[in-house]
């Protein structure tokens, strides 16, 4: 009885004693973060690395972004992801690597990932928005910019940017109207004034 | 200086670079990859993005580096994939959809290079001299009136003619046609349809070989009499005493029932282009089924009357009575040949030399053609071609002339490309004829109209 008793304090406290050795790596990380020593925070964590933390992977997936490595980061964010399936928070990290990386096919299925999760997603919308702007697909950047509108619909850069993506499309007098609301919430604007003058 | 520059880097860069060790960093892996490809060393980073790649090495620049570095290598399947994988990574650089177009043109997938030609910018586009295809390619549709200028020997004709180009696979081009004629003339009337069929295969980007297969459908209705008399004169009468003999031969050639002919051609060739020229030699047989199911009848009498002076002093009278049903039967005929133009600027001149052997002759055959680019929108072709009593063919077996009858044409047509993928197509033609079975001669003026869909 006595031996079954010392045993259980013992695993107790090699559980406490665990778990205050990763919040320790997790308050060095950040020590060190601060200072900009990214292989020394990312070093403070492998220690305690296990495969099956989501916390870890994710911090780590961060770090190895702001190292530089962005294949490292991307790889961390992806099992971060693979333990939360249904999270967007790791989803959301990964767009940093991959956008590094210029892999931008894969952020914008990386966004439709996290607007199937989140339909609400605006900031989802409207970075998938900016990118289809970019590159001449107009009618999805707008189809991405009316979402973010129904539920802000005062908010200055979806407004700038539809107006934008209608003088894209020839819809001169919405993308006026667009503008003129863009105008009205900032109304030193200087960018949307000679848009608006151009048309 | 800066090459210079890069050469230096790129030997200090090479010992830490190569092999890839399993421990490489991210910004080695790049900046490595980024030296290789400034000092333009395709081999090094050929290997080197390989071995990255299957490290994990998976983005775009990486990627993009390593395809251009196999395509200047000329290594085009690894380029492609190296591309592909960039693609999946990045879609929406111009430049490597161009790359994309171009590996795939140099391994001479021109379906899938169509695909990327399309995403192109138009200004892009306007500098790359290519034709893109798709699977289904076009469809073309002429119709016209053929009518006669001596309209008691030949009636009009009714003509209508469908085409469709297809690339079913990467390589292989098939053109098929389908054409139907009818005509009345002064012994009967016909009407045929032909099937054409070629297959052609690109081996590379300026040779290809085909083989085409024509077959045409003849069939007729006769229905002719022909009536004639001859007379002659021999001696002298002016004088009294004088002997003379009068001659006088009349016939009747009648031909009645119906006749039927198949005509089968085969013919290969192979095509070598070059930036102004294209020559084009081919070997062709034809084979000739003949089904005739006509009787000919030839009805002679001849009538000598011999004169002393004004008296007859003799006098001759015969006939001679004869019917012919002919049988089943083939005729053969090869053709050797070759077609070449030289292209001048918008001017491309050309011609089709054949020598072709029946049963009874050789013959030497030549035809020109001309085609005349004015612009964007609008050009003008025209051909010339003359032939004896025998069938040819021209345009690679395309246009089958299956008749016995002699013939000149002189044919011109214009093409104007409307702005959706449309052509129309005016076409004038002025044959002269001269028929086989009864000897006359007739022309023919005609015009068609034809329209091309392409897909």
């Amino acid at each position: 009885m006595k031996t079954s008793i010392l045993a259980l304090l013992l695993i107790f406290t090699g559980a406490l004693s665990a778990q205050d050795t990763v919040i320790e790596a997790f308050e060095k990380s950040y020590s060190y973060e601060a200072e900009g020593k990214y292989p020394e925070a990312i070093k403070s964590l492998e220690n305690v690395y296990s495969e099956s933390s989501y916390p870890i992977n994710l911090r780590l997936g961060w770090l190895q972004y702001m190292k530089g490595d962005f294949i490292k980061s991307k790889s961390y964010y992806e099992k971060a992801i693979a333990l939360e399936k249904s999270g967007i928070e790791a989803r959301l990290g990964l767009i940093y690597p991959l956008t590094a990386l210029n892999n931008e096919d894969e952020v914008i299925d990386v966004y439709h990932d996290i607007l199937e999760i989140d339909p609400a997603n605006t900031y989802s919308h409207y970075r998938l928005a900016v990118i289809y702007f970019q590159r001449r697909e107009f009618s999805d950047a707008e189809e991405h910019l009316l979402p973010v509108l129904r539920l802000y619909p005062f908010d200055f850069d979806s407004n700038a940017l539809l107006g934008s993506v209608y003088v894209k499309m020839g819809k001169i007098n919405e993308a006026k109207a667009r503008y003129a609301l863009a105008l009205q919430y900032n109304p030193y604007s200087e960018e949307i004034r000679e848009a608006l003058s151009n048309l | 200086m800066l090459r210079l520059e890069s050469l230096l880097l790129l030997v200090m860069l090479i010992p830490a670079v190569l092999p890839l060790s399993a421990q490489e960093t991210f910004r080695e892996v790049d900046s490595s990859s980024y030296a290789l490809y400034k000092a333009a060393a395709w081999d090094s980073l050929a290997g080197f993005g390989s071995k990255a790649y299957a490290e994990g090495y998976d983005y775009y620049y990486l990627n993009l580096r390593t395809a251009i570095a196999f395509y200047e290598l000329g290594n085009y399947p690894a380029a492609l994939r190296f591309f592909e994988r960039a693609y999946r990574n990045n879609s929406s650089d111009p430049v490597l959809k161009e790359y994309l177009f171009r590996s795939n043109y140099e391994l001479l997938h021109d379906l899938e290079a169509s695909r990327w030609y399309r995403l192109l910018d138009d200004s892009v586009r306007q500098g790359i001299p290519f034709r893109p295809i798709r699977r289904i390619d076009g469809l073309y549709a002429e119709a016209g009136v053929r009518i006669p200028v001596q309209s008691g020997t030949a009636g009009p004709v009714s003509y209508g003619h469908l085409a469709l180009q297809a690339y079913p696979i990467e390589r292989l081009s098939l053109s098929q046609a389908f054409s139907y004629m009818a005509q009345a003339l002064n012994w009967g009337r016909f009407r045929q349809y032909q099937y054409y069929l070629r297959p052609g295969w690109s081996i590379n980007r300026s040779t290809s070989i085909y083989l085409a297969g024509h077959w045409a459908h003849y069939h007729s209705k006769l229905d002719y009499e022909s009536l004639g008399s001859r007379t002659g004169t021999f001696g002298d009468n002016s004088q009294p005493g004088r002997q003379r003999v009068d001659t006088i031969l009349t016939s009747a050639y009648r031909i009645s029932g119906s006749y039927l002919e198949s005509d089968y051609l085969l013919q290969g060739g192979f095509r070598k282009i070059g930036k102004r020229y294209s020559v084009s030699p081919y070997a062709s047989f034809w084979l000739l089924k003949q089904n005739p199911d006509y009787t000919e009848s030839f009805n002679d009498t001849l009538r000598i009357i011999e004169y002393r002076g004004p008296v007859i002093v003799g006098e001759y009278m015969g006939s001679s009575d004869s019917t012919s049903t002919p049988g089943p039967g083939y005729a053969a005929q090869w053709v050797l040949g070759v077609s070449a133009y030289y292209r001048l600027g918008n001017l491309t001149l050309g011609g089709d030399l054949k020598y072709t052997g029946t049963n009874e002759a050789r013959y030497w055959l030549f035809s020109p053609f001309m085609a005349w680019q004015a612009g964007l929108r609008w050009s003008f072709s025209a051909y010339y071609f003359a032939k004896k009593s025998f069938p040819i063919s021209l345009f690679s077996g395309y246009q089958l002339f299956n008749t016995f009858d002699e013939m000149q044409r002189i044919s011109l047509s214009t093409r104007y490309v409307l702005p959706e993928k449309t052509e129309l197509y005016l076409t004038l033609q002025h044959d002269r004829v001269v028929d086989k079975l009864t000897g006359d001669a007739y022309e023919m003026n005609d015009l068609y109209l034809g329209i091309n869909f392409k897909f």
